[in-house]
Protein backbone atom coordinates (compact mmCIF):
# COMPACT_ATOMS: atom_id res chain seq x y z
CA UNK A 1 0.00 0.00 0.00
CA UNK A 2 1.27 3.41 -0.98
CA UNK A 3 0.86 6.35 1.42
CA UNK A 4 1.31 9.91 0.11
CA UNK A 5 1.54 12.80 2.55
CA UNK A 6 0.72 16.45 2.04
CA UNK A 7 -0.41 19.40 4.11
CA UNK A 8 -3.01 22.08 3.58
CA UNK A 9 -3.93 24.84 6.06
CA UNK A 10 -2.24 22.94 8.90
CA UNK A 11 -4.14 19.76 8.12
CA UNK A 12 -2.21 16.57 7.52
CA UNK A 13 -3.54 14.74 4.46
CA UNK A 14 -2.77 11.12 3.81
CA UNK A 15 -3.69 9.72 0.43
CA UNK A 16 -3.80 5.94 0.44
CA UNK A 17 -3.46 3.74 -2.60
CA UNK A 18 -4.09 0.00 -2.73
CA UNK A 19 -5.55 -2.63 -0.47
CA UNK A 20 -6.14 -2.08 3.26
CA UNK A 21 -6.14 -5.41 5.05
CA UNK A 22 -4.30 -7.19 7.86
CA UNK A 23 -1.05 -7.11 5.88
CA UNK A 24 -1.02 -3.39 5.13
CA UNK A 25 -3.02 -1.80 7.96
CA UNK A 26 -0.33 -2.08 10.68
CA UNK A 27 1.86 0.30 8.59
CA UNK A 28 -0.95 2.80 8.28
CA UNK A 29 -1.70 2.54 11.98
CA UNK A 30 1.96 3.13 12.86
CA UNK A 31 2.16 6.07 10.44
CA UNK A 32 -0.95 7.67 11.95
CA UNK A 33 0.17 7.14 15.53
CA UNK A 34 3.65 8.56 14.84
CA UNK A 35 2.19 11.63 13.12
CA UNK A 36 -0.29 12.25 15.92
CA UNK A 37 2.46 11.85 18.53
CA UNK A 38 4.44 14.55 16.68
CA UNK A 39 1.48 16.93 16.86
CA UNK A 40 -0.33 16.33 13.56
CA UNK A 41 -3.73 15.90 15.10
CA UNK A 42 -5.95 17.30 12.34
CA UNK A 43 -5.99 14.61 9.72
CA UNK A 44 -7.78 13.77 6.52
CA UNK A 45 -7.39 10.34 5.02
CA UNK A 46 -8.19 10.36 1.33
CA UNK A 47 -9.55 6.95 0.38
CA UNK A 48 -10.08 7.51 -3.34
CA UNK A 49 -7.48 4.95 -4.44
CA UNK A 50 -8.28 2.31 -1.82
CA UNK A 51 -9.74 -0.65 -3.68
CA UNK A 52 -10.39 -2.99 -0.72
CA UNK A 53 -10.92 -2.40 2.97
CA UNK A 54 -11.21 -5.12 5.60
CA UNK A 55 -12.10 -4.70 9.26
CA UNK A 56 -8.40 -4.69 10.05
CA UNK A 57 -7.95 -1.66 7.77
CA UNK A 58 -10.98 0.11 9.20
CA UNK A 59 -9.66 -0.64 12.67
CA UNK A 60 -6.36 1.08 11.86
CA UNK A 61 -8.30 4.21 10.90
CA UNK A 62 -10.36 3.93 14.06
CA UNK A 63 -7.19 3.74 16.14
CA UNK A 64 -6.02 6.94 14.42
CA UNK A 65 -9.35 8.62 15.16
CA UNK A 66 -9.19 7.66 18.84
CA UNK A 67 -5.58 8.85 19.18
CA UNK A 68 -6.29 12.18 17.46
CA UNK A 69 -9.37 12.83 19.60
CA UNK A 70 -7.35 12.22 22.75
CA UNK A 71 -5.27 15.22 21.63
CA UNK A 72 -8.40 17.21 20.78
CA UNK A 73 -7.87 16.59 17.08
CA UNK A 74 -9.97 14.89 14.45
CA UNK A 75 -9.59 12.36 11.67
CA UNK A 76 -11.84 12.71 8.68
CA UNK A 77 -12.27 10.39 5.74
CA UNK A 78 -13.10 11.32 2.18
CA UNK A 79 -13.56 10.16 -1.41
CA UNK A 80 -14.45 6.51 -0.83
CA UNK A 81 -15.01 4.29 -3.85
CA UNK A 82 -18.64 3.15 -3.81
CA UNK A 83 -18.03 -0.55 -3.10
CA UNK A 84 -15.49 0.19 -0.39
CA UNK A 85 -17.86 2.65 1.29
CA UNK A 86 -20.63 0.04 1.28
CA UNK A 87 -18.35 -2.46 3.03
CA UNK A 88 -17.27 0.20 5.51
CA UNK A 89 -20.92 0.97 6.30
CA UNK A 90 -21.98 -2.67 6.58
CA UNK A 91 -19.14 -3.35 9.02
CA UNK A 92 -20.56 -0.56 11.13
CA UNK A 93 -17.47 1.64 11.23
CA UNK A 94 -18.87 4.65 9.42
CA UNK A 95 -20.88 5.77 12.46
CA UNK A 96 -17.65 6.65 14.24
CA UNK A 97 -16.23 8.93 11.51
CA UNK A 98 -17.03 12.09 9.66
CA UNK A 99 -17.05 10.96 6.05
CA UNK A 100 -17.02 13.38 3.09
CA UNK A 101 -17.55 12.86 -0.61
CA UNK A 102 -14.37 14.72 -1.61
CA UNK A 103 -11.25 16.35 -0.21
CA UNK A 104 -12.50 19.95 -0.53
CA UNK A 105 -15.59 19.16 1.53
CA UNK A 106 -13.44 17.42 4.16
CA UNK A 107 -11.18 20.49 4.36
CA UNK A 108 -14.15 22.84 4.73
CA UNK A 109 -14.59 24.04 8.29
CA UNK A 110 -11.87 21.82 9.74
CA UNK B 1 4.90 -23.95 15.50
CA UNK B 2 5.92 -23.09 19.04
CA UNK B 3 8.06 -25.88 20.42
CA UNK B 4 9.57 -23.90 23.29
CA UNK B 5 9.69 -25.57 26.66
CA UNK B 6 7.24 -24.17 29.15
CA UNK B 7 7.59 -23.75 32.88
CA UNK B 8 4.05 -22.63 33.58
CA UNK B 9 0.82 -22.94 31.62
CA UNK B 10 -0.94 -19.65 30.99
CA UNK B 11 -4.75 -19.57 31.17
CA UNK B 12 -4.78 -18.52 27.51
CA UNK B 13 -2.78 -21.54 26.40
CA UNK B 14 -5.01 -23.83 28.46
CA UNK B 15 -8.13 -22.29 26.89
CA UNK B 16 -6.67 -22.48 23.40
CA UNK B 17 -5.80 -26.17 23.71
CA UNK B 18 -9.18 -26.90 25.23
CA UNK B 19 -10.86 -25.30 22.18
CA UNK B 20 -8.62 -27.27 19.81
CA UNK B 21 -9.68 -30.49 21.53
CA UNK B 22 -13.32 -29.54 20.98
CA UNK B 23 -12.61 -28.95 17.29
CA UNK B 24 -10.63 -32.19 17.15
CA UNK B 25 -13.59 -34.09 18.58
CA UNK B 26 -15.66 -32.89 15.63
CA UNK B 27 -12.98 -33.89 13.12
CA UNK B 28 -13.33 -37.67 13.52
CA UNK B 29 -11.88 -40.60 15.40
CA UNK B 30 -8.74 -41.00 13.29
CA UNK B 31 -7.55 -37.46 13.87
CA UNK B 32 -8.50 -37.62 17.55
CA UNK B 33 -6.38 -40.74 17.88
CA UNK B 34 -3.45 -39.19 16.05
CA UNK B 35 -3.39 -35.79 17.73
CA UNK B 36 -4.43 -36.57 21.30
CA UNK B 37 -4.56 -40.26 22.18
CA UNK B 38 -1.27 -41.38 20.63
CA UNK B 39 0.92 -38.54 21.95
CA UNK B 40 -0.24 -39.30 25.50
CA UNK B 41 0.25 -43.04 25.11
CA UNK B 42 3.71 -42.57 23.60
CA UNK B 43 4.60 -40.27 26.50
CA UNK B 44 3.81 -43.13 28.88
CA UNK B 45 0.62 -41.72 30.37
CA UNK B 46 -1.40 -44.88 29.77
CA UNK B 47 -1.63 -47.13 32.82
CA UNK B 48 -2.46 -50.80 32.54
CA UNK B 49 -4.25 -51.03 35.90
CA UNK B 50 -7.77 -49.71 36.19
CA UNK B 51 -8.42 -47.17 38.91
CA UNK B 52 -11.83 -45.89 39.81
CA UNK B 53 -13.60 -44.44 36.81
CA UNK B 54 -12.77 -41.00 35.47
CA UNK B 55 -15.94 -39.34 36.84
CA UNK B 56 -14.99 -40.44 40.33
CA UNK B 57 -11.49 -38.96 39.92
CA UNK B 58 -12.98 -35.70 38.65
CA UNK B 59 -15.13 -35.47 41.78
CA UNK B 60 -12.06 -36.07 43.95
CA UNK B 61 -10.18 -33.31 42.14
CA UNK B 62 -12.96 -30.80 42.74
CA UNK B 63 -13.12 -31.87 46.36
CA UNK B 64 -9.36 -31.35 46.75
CA UNK B 65 -9.67 -27.94 45.14
CA UNK B 66 -11.60 -26.52 48.06
CA UNK B 67 -9.18 -27.92 50.65
CA UNK B 68 -5.92 -25.98 50.94
CA UNK B 69 -4.13 -28.97 52.43
CA UNK B 70 -4.96 -31.05 49.37
CA UNK B 71 -4.08 -28.52 46.66
CA UNK B 72 -0.83 -30.28 45.83
CA UNK B 73 -2.63 -33.56 45.23
CA UNK B 74 -4.56 -32.09 42.30
CA UNK B 75 -1.66 -32.46 39.84
CA UNK B 76 -1.12 -36.20 40.46
CA UNK B 77 -4.90 -36.75 40.49
CA UNK B 78 -5.24 -35.03 37.12
CA UNK B 79 -2.50 -37.23 35.70
CA UNK B 80 -4.33 -40.25 37.07
CA UNK B 81 -7.52 -38.96 35.46
CA UNK B 82 -5.90 -38.82 32.02
CA UNK B 83 -4.32 -42.26 32.49
CA UNK B 84 -7.69 -43.68 33.42
CA UNK B 85 -9.55 -41.99 30.58
CA UNK B 86 -7.04 -43.38 28.06
CA UNK B 87 -8.33 -46.81 29.05
CA UNK B 88 -11.99 -45.84 28.85
CA UNK B 89 -12.98 -44.20 25.54
CA UNK B 90 -12.21 -41.35 23.18
CA UNK B 91 -15.00 -39.22 24.61
CA UNK B 92 -13.76 -39.86 28.14
CA UNK B 93 -10.26 -38.78 27.09
CA UNK B 94 -11.65 -35.65 25.45
CA UNK B 95 -13.75 -34.72 28.46
CA UNK B 96 -10.94 -35.45 30.90
CA UNK B 97 -8.42 -33.42 28.90
CA UNK B 98 -10.81 -30.45 28.75
CA UNK B 99 -11.48 -30.85 32.47
CA UNK B 100 -7.74 -30.88 33.22
CA UNK B 101 -7.11 -27.79 31.04
CA UNK B 102 -10.02 -25.94 32.61
CA UNK B 103 -8.62 -26.59 36.08
CA UNK B 104 -5.14 -25.52 34.89
CA UNK B 105 -6.70 -22.23 33.79
CA UNK B 106 -8.38 -21.66 37.12
CA UNK B 107 -6.00 -23.15 39.72
CA UNK B 108 -2.63 -21.33 39.68
CA UNK B 109 -0.83 -24.08 41.60
CA UNK B 110 -1.89 -26.62 38.96
CA UNK B 111 -0.69 -24.35 36.15
CA UNK B 112 2.82 -24.56 37.62
CA UNK B 113 2.64 -28.22 38.65
CA UNK B 114 4.88 -30.86 37.10
CA UNK B 115 1.86 -32.76 35.81
CA UNK B 116 0.15 -29.69 34.33
CA UNK B 117 3.30 -28.59 32.52
CA UNK B 118 4.05 -32.13 31.30
CA UNK B 119 0.51 -32.67 30.04
CA UNK B 120 0.52 -29.43 28.07
CA UNK B 121 4.02 -30.08 26.72
CA UNK B 122 2.85 -33.44 25.37
CA UNK B 123 -0.34 -32.28 23.67
CA UNK B 124 0.62 -28.75 22.58
CA UNK B 125 2.50 -29.52 19.36
CA UNK B 126 0.18 -32.26 18.06
CA UNK B 127 -2.84 -30.03 18.71
CA UNK B 128 -1.21 -27.03 17.05
CA UNK B 129 -0.40 -29.25 14.09
CA UNK B 130 -4.02 -30.40 13.92
CA UNK B 131 -5.26 -26.84 14.13
CA UNK B 132 -3.09 -25.67 11.25
CA UNK B 133 -4.30 -28.52 9.03
CA UNK B 134 -7.89 -28.03 10.14
CA UNK B 135 -7.77 -24.28 9.55
CA UNK B 136 -6.63 -24.66 5.95
CA UNK B 137 -9.34 -27.24 5.32
CA UNK B 138 -12.06 -25.19 6.97
CA UNK B 139 -11.10 -22.02 5.10
CA UNK B 140 -11.70 -23.93 1.88
CA UNK B 141 -15.01 -25.27 3.24
CA UNK B 142 -16.02 -21.75 4.19
CA UNK B 143 -15.26 -20.50 0.69
CA UNK B 144 -17.20 -23.37 -0.91
CA UNK B 145 -20.21 -22.87 1.36
CA UNK B 146 -20.25 -19.14 0.75
CA UNK B 147 -20.56 -19.88 -2.97
CA UNK B 148 -23.83 -21.72 -2.38
CA UNK B 149 -25.37 -19.58 0.37
CA UNK B 150 -28.61 -17.87 -0.62
CA UNK B 151 -28.80 -14.08 -0.70
CA UNK B 152 -31.39 -14.15 2.08
CA UNK B 153 -29.21 -16.30 4.36
CA UNK B 154 -26.25 -14.00 3.82
CA UNK B 155 -28.35 -10.92 4.52
CA UNK B 156 -29.73 -12.51 7.70
CA UNK B 157 -26.24 -13.42 8.88
CA UNK B 158 -25.03 -9.86 8.47
CA UNK B 159 -28.12 -8.17 9.86
CA UNK B 160 -27.47 -6.14 12.96
CA UNK B 161 -29.33 -6.64 16.23
CA UNK B 162 -31.97 -3.97 16.76
CA UNK B 163 -29.70 -1.34 18.26
CA UNK B 164 -32.06 1.42 19.11
CA UNK B 165 -34.83 -0.39 20.94
CA UNK B 166 -35.46 0.72 24.46
CA UNK B 167 -36.01 -2.82 25.78
CA UNK B 168 -32.64 -3.90 24.35
CA UNK B 169 -30.91 -1.00 26.10
CA UNK B 170 -32.67 -1.82 29.37
CA UNK B 171 -31.62 -5.46 29.01
CA UNK B 172 -27.98 -4.51 28.45
CA UNK B 173 -28.01 -2.19 31.46
CA UNK B 174 -29.39 -5.00 33.61
CA UNK B 175 -26.82 -7.46 32.29
CA UNK B 176 -24.02 -4.96 32.86
CA UNK B 177 -25.14 -4.40 36.42
CA UNK B 178 -25.31 -8.15 37.04
CA UNK B 179 -21.86 -8.50 35.48
CA UNK B 180 -20.32 -5.84 37.72
CA UNK B 181 -21.89 -7.46 40.81
CA UNK B 182 -20.61 -10.90 39.87
CA UNK B 183 -17.15 -9.57 39.07
CA UNK B 184 -17.06 -7.86 42.43
CA UNK B 185 -17.93 -11.16 44.16
CA UNK B 186 -15.37 -13.24 42.27
CA UNK B 187 -12.72 -10.55 42.44
CA UNK B 188 -13.08 -10.46 46.23
CA UNK B 189 -12.64 -14.23 46.23
CA UNK B 190 -9.49 -13.82 44.13
CA UNK B 191 -11.05 -15.82 41.29
CA UNK B 192 -9.51 -13.92 38.39
CA UNK B 193 -10.23 -16.76 35.98
CA UNK B 194 -13.98 -16.43 36.57
CA UNK B 195 -13.77 -12.64 36.20
CA UNK B 196 -12.03 -13.09 32.85
CA UNK B 197 -14.72 -15.48 31.64
CA UNK B 198 -17.53 -13.18 32.73
CA UNK B 199 -16.09 -10.12 31.00
CA UNK B 200 -15.24 -12.10 27.86
CA UNK B 201 -18.78 -13.46 27.58
CA UNK B 202 -20.27 -10.03 28.08
CA UNK B 203 -18.02 -8.31 25.54
CA UNK B 204 -18.55 -11.02 22.93
CA UNK B 205 -22.31 -11.03 23.42
CA UNK B 206 -22.66 -7.26 23.13
CA UNK B 207 -19.75 -6.57 20.76
CA UNK B 208 -21.87 -4.86 18.13
CA UNK B 209 -24.05 -2.86 20.49
CA UNK B 210 -23.27 0.83 20.47
CA UNK B 211 -24.50 1.28 24.02
CA UNK B 212 -22.64 -1.64 25.56
CA UNK B 213 -21.13 0.14 28.59
CA UNK B 214 -17.67 -0.38 27.12
CA UNK B 215 -16.16 2.52 29.09
CA UNK B 216 -17.38 1.12 32.42
CA UNK B 217 -16.19 -2.36 31.48
CA UNK B 218 -12.78 -0.90 30.54
CA UNK B 219 -12.54 0.62 34.02
CA UNK B 220 -13.24 -2.79 35.56
CA UNK B 221 -10.61 -4.35 33.28
CA UNK B 222 -8.09 -1.70 34.33
CA UNK B 223 -8.84 -2.35 38.01
CA UNK B 224 -8.30 -6.09 37.48
CA UNK B 225 -5.12 -5.35 35.49
CA UNK B 226 -3.77 -3.33 38.43
CA UNK B 227 -4.55 -6.19 40.72
CA UNK B 228 -3.32 -8.94 38.42
CA UNK B 229 -0.82 -7.62 35.82
CA UNK B 230 -1.32 -9.17 32.40
CA UNK B 231 -5.08 -9.52 32.92
CA UNK B 232 -6.03 -7.29 29.97
CA UNK B 233 -3.76 -9.10 27.55
CA UNK B 234 -4.99 -12.50 28.71
CA UNK B 235 -8.57 -11.27 28.36
CA UNK B 236 -8.00 -10.22 24.74
CA UNK B 237 -6.41 -13.56 23.93
CA UNK B 238 -9.25 -15.32 25.70
CA UNK B 239 -11.89 -13.45 23.65
CA UNK B 240 -9.98 -14.06 20.42
CA UNK B 241 -9.80 -17.79 21.17
CA UNK B 242 -13.55 -17.94 21.88
CA UNK B 243 -14.38 -16.14 18.64
CA UNK B 244 -11.93 -18.18 16.61
CA UNK B 245 -13.48 -21.36 18.00
CA UNK B 246 -16.98 -20.07 17.30
CA UNK B 247 -16.07 -19.22 13.69
CA UNK B 248 -14.40 -22.55 12.96
CA UNK B 249 -17.00 -24.66 14.74
CA UNK B 250 -19.64 -22.74 12.77
CA UNK B 251 -17.86 -23.75 9.56
CA UNK B 252 -17.54 -27.38 10.75
CA UNK B 253 -21.24 -27.53 11.58
CA UNK B 254 -22.26 -25.88 8.31
CA UNK B 255 -23.59 -22.94 10.32
CA UNK B 256 -22.38 -20.03 8.22
CA UNK B 257 -24.40 -17.52 10.19
CA UNK B 258 -22.43 -18.40 13.31
CA UNK B 259 -19.16 -18.10 11.36
CA UNK B 260 -20.03 -14.76 9.79
CA UNK B 261 -21.26 -13.30 13.06
CA UNK B 262 -18.03 -14.42 14.70
CA UNK B 263 -16.02 -12.54 12.07
CA UNK B 264 -18.11 -9.42 12.65
CA UNK B 265 -17.79 -9.67 16.41
CA UNK B 266 -14.01 -10.03 16.09
CA UNK B 267 -13.89 -6.89 13.94
CA UNK B 268 -15.99 -4.86 16.36
CA UNK B 269 -14.17 -6.09 19.43
CA UNK B 270 -10.57 -5.65 18.31
CA UNK B 271 -10.86 -2.91 15.70
CA UNK B 272 -7.83 -3.79 13.67
CA UNK B 273 -5.38 -4.43 16.48
CA UNK B 274 -2.64 -6.54 14.83
CA UNK B 275 -1.34 -7.78 18.18
CA UNK B 276 -4.45 -9.83 18.84
CA UNK B 277 -4.40 -13.58 18.27
CA UNK B 278 -5.68 -14.85 14.89
CA UNK B 279 -5.55 -11.36 13.35
CA UNK B 280 -4.31 -12.68 10.01
CA UNK B 281 -6.45 -15.82 9.95
CA UNK B 282 -9.70 -13.99 10.54
CA UNK B 283 -8.80 -11.24 8.07
CA UNK B 284 -8.30 -13.98 5.49
CA UNK B 285 -11.82 -15.31 6.11
CA UNK B 286 -13.26 -11.81 5.94
CA UNK B 287 -11.57 -11.37 2.57
CA UNK B 288 -13.39 -14.45 1.26
CA UNK B 289 -16.67 -13.19 2.71
CA UNK B 290 -16.32 -9.76 1.09
CA UNK B 291 -15.39 -11.33 -2.24
CA UNK B 292 -18.61 -13.36 -2.26
CA UNK B 293 -20.74 -10.36 -1.29
CA UNK B 294 -19.16 -8.40 -4.15
CA UNK B 295 -19.65 -11.29 -6.58
CA UNK B 296 -23.33 -11.61 -5.61
CA UNK B 297 -23.67 -7.83 -5.79
CA UNK B 298 -25.20 -7.66 -2.32
CA UNK B 299 -23.47 -4.63 -0.79
CA UNK B 300 -26.29 -2.22 -1.54
CA UNK B 301 -28.90 -4.52 -0.01
CA UNK B 302 -26.80 -5.18 3.08
CA UNK B 303 -26.08 -1.49 3.48
CA UNK B 304 -29.82 -0.76 3.51
CA UNK B 305 -30.34 -3.34 6.26
CA UNK B 306 -27.45 -2.10 8.35
CA UNK B 307 -27.98 1.64 8.34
Amino acid sequence: MEIKESESKGIWILTLNGVMDAHTSPNIKTKLEAGIASGKTKIIVDMKDVSYLSSAGAGALLAGLTASRKKTGELRLCSFQAGVKDAFDVMGFSKAFKVFTDLDKALDGF
Amino acid sequence: MDTQKISKVTPTLAEELSRYIRLLAKAGKGLFHKHLYKPLVYAGWERQMKYNDSKFIMARIDEARSDLAKLNTIGPLCKRLISQSLLESASSLGNSSIFFLDRIGSIPVLAKSEEGVEFVSIIKDPLNEFNLENQTKKEKTFEDKLETISNQELTDALSPIELGKQEVRVKIQKEALALFNQISIFSNKGDIHRCRKLIANYLIHYAEQEDNNRDEVEKVIQALENRSPGFALELNDFIAIQLYYSIFSGISEGDLKKAIQGIRKYAFTFQGNPDIKYFMEIDELEGKLQAVITKKDLWKQLRKENI
